[in-house]
């Protein structure tokens, strides 16, 4: 039992990559529009996802640095700096809108505008991270974001073709009225979204956080080989439940409400309150990975205290960091900008930082004066240069793809 | 300058005027394809309250939104000047459908916020032929 408490970490992070607001209402999007053609992206992203973090938490573990630590060290504090301003822009974007996420839940449930619930939400995000210690936040939220699976479990009720399903998984192609730019558009989106940087960053720091060293090594390959996969089935959960029901309607998805459209036939009103457990937690969970990584990669980079695990007073940077991201993230927020579309463009650009983020992290994980015995491998190697070319080309095409399609309209 | 204009314009999804028939035809039957994703939204938020699989604060919200869209469609398309006099006729065309879906719209909004669930599902009944309509005519012209 002791063990398995200690997954969550790696749950807790992936529910930021794979089920955070945008992604919630980007999966059901490209189910509703693709079917399954593009689960083959959430593979690709999982895997791709999987060899960074276990690079980033088998650093972290050996030497007990955080990412942007060694970004700094790597790429000078040039280079460093301008990843860290794309990346804190990002992390940003993505903290404003998962407080509106939260929000947006809370509106479902009650059918009181989000607007009202925006102040509530932030002040109870900084209260979590000023006052819940570390481990029992990762696994608060963590354990609350599973009621998600509702989507797996109201997908199976649903009773669908599973020989289809499994058909346009395994044989992608472009749907009639869809264009190849617009799939390529949603492949990167999903593909950016699955790595992008503030988990690594968080993932990391929780780490160092947790207090791992070489001997946590087992746990800290649990919680990459169980979280992430994990939030991978969400998506394409998610996904399947979209290409089911609303797919065959014709139904374009905009808002959260339309997500849970097809829990809500299929589970009622009990697969109703699982699911708004679930987005609360798992927006709720990665305001807090945002509002964090925020601070870590600053802290990080400016050689700061950091942590939870810091008495406040000793860390005072840190905190004063995240407080006045959570009060600027809930203002933006408020200023009525749609916290979906604000995550929607957020995973383009932070597409743009992914090689600056991740290059360090192979370098690193290569150097045995840092990492002795736990050095990458051959095979880690050729995989993680695979992914850096990959995370390149994708940089590279993120902005012109996405005003070519008019960010896949 | 000119390409900032344009840039700006398509990243915030302003609609350009059209300039040939076969531009508005494509337009309208984006619009119409549009309202109706509000309308079978709306339509599918009907079943489950017939099948008491959802409550009212959900029904809501749903059915705010989906009136919601249907209007900024719309209002977007009412902003689009037609190209010739056959171009009138199918604006009135669409226009005629879209208000017709967005009056349904409004009425199961309606009837949710006074608790009147169990009157939704004869109103969707009623809503059920103007989405086919909206769905052929959006077949038609994409």
């Amino acid at each position: 039992m002791k063990s398995l408490l200690k997954i969550f970490l790696g749950i807790l992070t992936a529910i930021g990559g794979f089920v955070d607001i945008g992604d919630l209402v980007a999966n059901a999007v490209i189910g509703a529009r693709f079917g399954l053609a593009l689960a083959w992206v959430v593979v690709l992203g999982v895997i791709g996802i999987c060899l960074y973090a276990d690079m980033s938490g088998r650093v972290a573990a050996v030497s007990g640095r955080g990412t942007f630590d060694l970004v700094r060290e790597r790429l000078g504090p040039r280079m460093g700096l301008a990843n860290l301003l794309a990346s804190t822009f990002v992390t940003f974007l993505t903290l404003a809108a998962e407080i509106g996420g939260v929000a947006l839940a809370l509106e479902l449930a009650t059918s009181v505008s989000y607007l009202l619930f925006v102040p509530l939400v932030a002040f109870g995000v900084w209260i979590v991270v000023w006052r819940m210690p570390f481990e029992r936040m990762e696994q608060a939220f963590g354990i609350l974001g599973l009621c998600l699976l509702a989507f797996a479990v109201a997908l199976w009720q649903l009773g669908p073709d599973w020989s289809q399903l499994l058909h346009q998984a395994v044989h992608p192609s472009v749907p009639d009225g869809e264009g190849h730019p617009t799939y390529v558009f949603y492949a990167i989106s999903l593909f950016g979204a699955a790595m992008t940087p503030y988990e690594v960053f968080f993932f990391s720091s929780g780490a160092v956080e947790e207090g791992w060293s070489r001997k946590d090594l087992r746990t800290e390959r649990l919680n990459v080989y169980i979280g992430f996969p994990l939030g991978g089935l969400l998506s394409l959960a998610i996904a399947g439940c979209a290409a089911v029901v609303l797919l065959p309607q014709g139904i374009s998805v905009d808002h959260l409400d339309q997500v849970a459209l097809p829990v809500v036939l299929s589970l009622g009103k009990v697969g109703f309150a699982f699911l708004i457990v679930g987005f609360v937690a798992a927006t709720f969970g990665a305001s807090l990975e945002t509002a964090l990584s925020t601070g870590y990669s600053i802290a990080q980079y400016l050689g700061w205290q950091w942590g939870k695990r810091t008495a406040p007073r000793e860390a005072a940077r840190f905190h004063a960091v995240v407080l006045v991201a959570i009060i600027l993230g809930a203002m933006l927020i408020l200023t009525t900008l749609d916290p979906v579309k604000v995550t929607e463009y957020s995973l383009v650009f932070s597409a743009v930082a992914l090689p600056l983020t991740y290059f360090p992290i192979l370098v690193v994980a290569n150097d045995r004066d840092y990492m002795g015995e736990s050095v990458n491998g051959r095979v880690v190697n050729a995989l993680g240069t695979f992914y850096l070319v990959l995370l390149t080309v994708v940089a590279i095409v993120a902005v012109p793809l996405m005003i070519a399609t008019k960010a896949g309209q | 300058m000119k390409r900032l204009l344009v840039l700006a314009l398509l990243l915030s999804g302003c609609v350009s005027p059209s300039r040939t028939d076969r531009d508005y035809q494509l337009k309208a039957g984006n619009s119409a394809k549009a309202v109706a994703s509000s309308v079978a939204t709306a339509l599918l938020g009907a079943r489950a309250a017939a099948d008491h699989r959802t409550g009212g604060p959900y029904l809501t919200v749903l059915l705010v939104n989906a009136e919601k869209d249907a209007l900024a469609v719309q209002s977007t398309f009412d902003s689009v000047q037609p190209p010739s006099s056959t171009a009138d006729g199918l604006k009135d065309q669409v226009d005629e459908l879209i208000t017709a879906a967005t009056s349904g719209l409004s009425e199961m909004r309606t009837l949710v916020r006074r608790g009147e669930l169990a009157a939704l599902p004869g109103l969707a009944q009623r809503l059920r032929p103007t989405l086919d309509q909206l769905q052929t005519f959006a077949d038609r012209y994409q």
